[in-house]
């Protein structure tokens, strides 16, 4: 911090342009120096020139960006997105059973009772499966839940083409979740047989520094 | 819920420019401030039922619209430790290609673009609550007490934080520090 004997520290100056930037009362000693002294008003006025300049330099450059016009696309986009919140996916039944009924033969219907052994037997496959290897068990249910969701279409299909309905948020990318393991895994310690492998191995990172 | 739709569509008109501002500034990105703008106005309609009234809507909404993009720039840096990218030159920012298309002569826009390049370089060099103070206030038109309300970090702690960024800032750029 720079002391100025007699003179107003940086932060006092400081603090005087936040005061006038957030409409807070100014601290009455430094604005009675501030009136009567020269050089702290010139250094005063750097730093709101100093401020002044960054914040113009930041409008102008995301005013060049976001346009009027991208402003009123980027709220259509909003809105289109808002459309199909609150609105539960629901699962095409494939093939569509209505489309089918009139040339289904009846030599293929099956009875109830067929039906309800196929499910109590999956049932009790999967819980013993799941006793005996649960890993496997829970990969495979994963497995299946990523292969169903494509059967899930949002209620309203005829969004036009535009709409990019984004859940970055909500659902981190799989390739951002794999990475954090990946990442876990090698704050963990080290194999020692894998060391000298793990050594020879170039790391992109190092790539990456290298060119910078 | 039409109804409700509507009303909110005045609240984006109100906050976007300011949530574009912010977004921009933090992710350095225009495509991606644009995500990160859509996602936090979509988190806020769809949470509305858990906004208290204690603190001012756009506290709330900074708070959300912030969060957003320090995951993102998360995930870009985690994106960055391991992937090498296919093409380094190509990747010029949105930034660099449109900037400057309103500048009155090619070298003033050149030397714009230079400023911005070295004052977000800048700002890239804070440590990461000097940069969100920064940004809450500076870009945000955030007050310390509101900035305090959306990071919990104490007020007169904020205080020091955005006086030393600045401080920092202007050491960097070649002013006083």
């Amino acid at each position: 911090m720079i002391v100025h004997s007699g003179h107003l520290k940086e932060d006092h100056l400081f603090e005087c342009y936040l005061a006038t930037q957030t409409g807070e009362e100014l601290d009455p000693r430094a604005a009675e120096h501030l009136a009567d002294c020269d050089e702290c008003v010139a250094r005063y006025d750097e730093v709101v020139a100093f401020m002044d300049t960054t914040r113009q330099a930041a409008d102008a450059e995301t005013d060049a960006e976001f346009t009027a016009e991208r402003l009123l696309l980027q709220q259509q986009q909003i809105l289109r997105r808002l459309e199909h919140v609150h609105r539960s996916a629901r699962v095409i039944t494939f093939p569509g059973r209505d489309t089918l009924s009139g040339s289904r033969s009846v030599g293929r219907l099956t009875p109830r009772w067929v039906a309800a052994a196929a499910a109590a037997g999956l049932v009790i496959g999967v819980a013993v499966g799941g006793y005996f290897a649960p890993e496997r068990f829970h990969r495979s249910v994963a497995g299946q839940v990523v292969a169903d969701h494509p059967m899930t279409v949002q209620q309203r299909p005829a969004a036009p083409a535009a709409v990019r309905v984004n859940t970055a948020q909500d659902d981190p990318p799989d390739d951002d979740a794999f990475l954090i393991e990946l990442e876990l895994a090698l704050a963990r310690p080290h194999t020692r047989e894998l060391q000298p492998f793990d050594a020879m191995t170039p790391h992109v990172r190092d790539i990456n520094n290298r060119e910078r | 819920m039409d109804e409700a739709r509507e009303r909110f569509t005045d609240l984006v008109a109100i906050h976007q420019r300011r949530a574009v501002r912010i977004a921009f500034q933090y992710l350095r990105d225009s495509a991606e401030a644009d995500e990160a703008v859509q996602d936090a106005f979509v988190k806020v309609f769809t949470h509305i039922a858990s906004y208290r009234e204690a603190w001012p809507f756009e506290v709330w909404f900074t708070r959300i619209l912030i969060n957003g993009c320090l995951d993102r720039r998360k995930s870009r840096a985690r994106r960055e430790r391991w992937f090498v990218p296919a093409d380094e030159h190509g990747q010029e920012s949105a930034t660099e290609s449109t900037g400057g298309r309103s500048g009155p002569n090619p070298e003033e826009r050149l030397l714009a673009r230079e400023r911005r390049g070295k004052l977000a370089a800048a700002i890239d060099r804070l440590d990461g609550r000097q940069r969100t103070v920064f940004m809450l206030c500076h870009y945000g038109d955030c007050s310390p007490r509101e900035v305090s309300a959306m990071t919990g970090i104490n007020e007169s702690t904020v205080r020091v934080h955005l006086f030393r960024a600045v401080r920092k800032l202007r050491g960097f750029l070649g002013g006083k520090s």
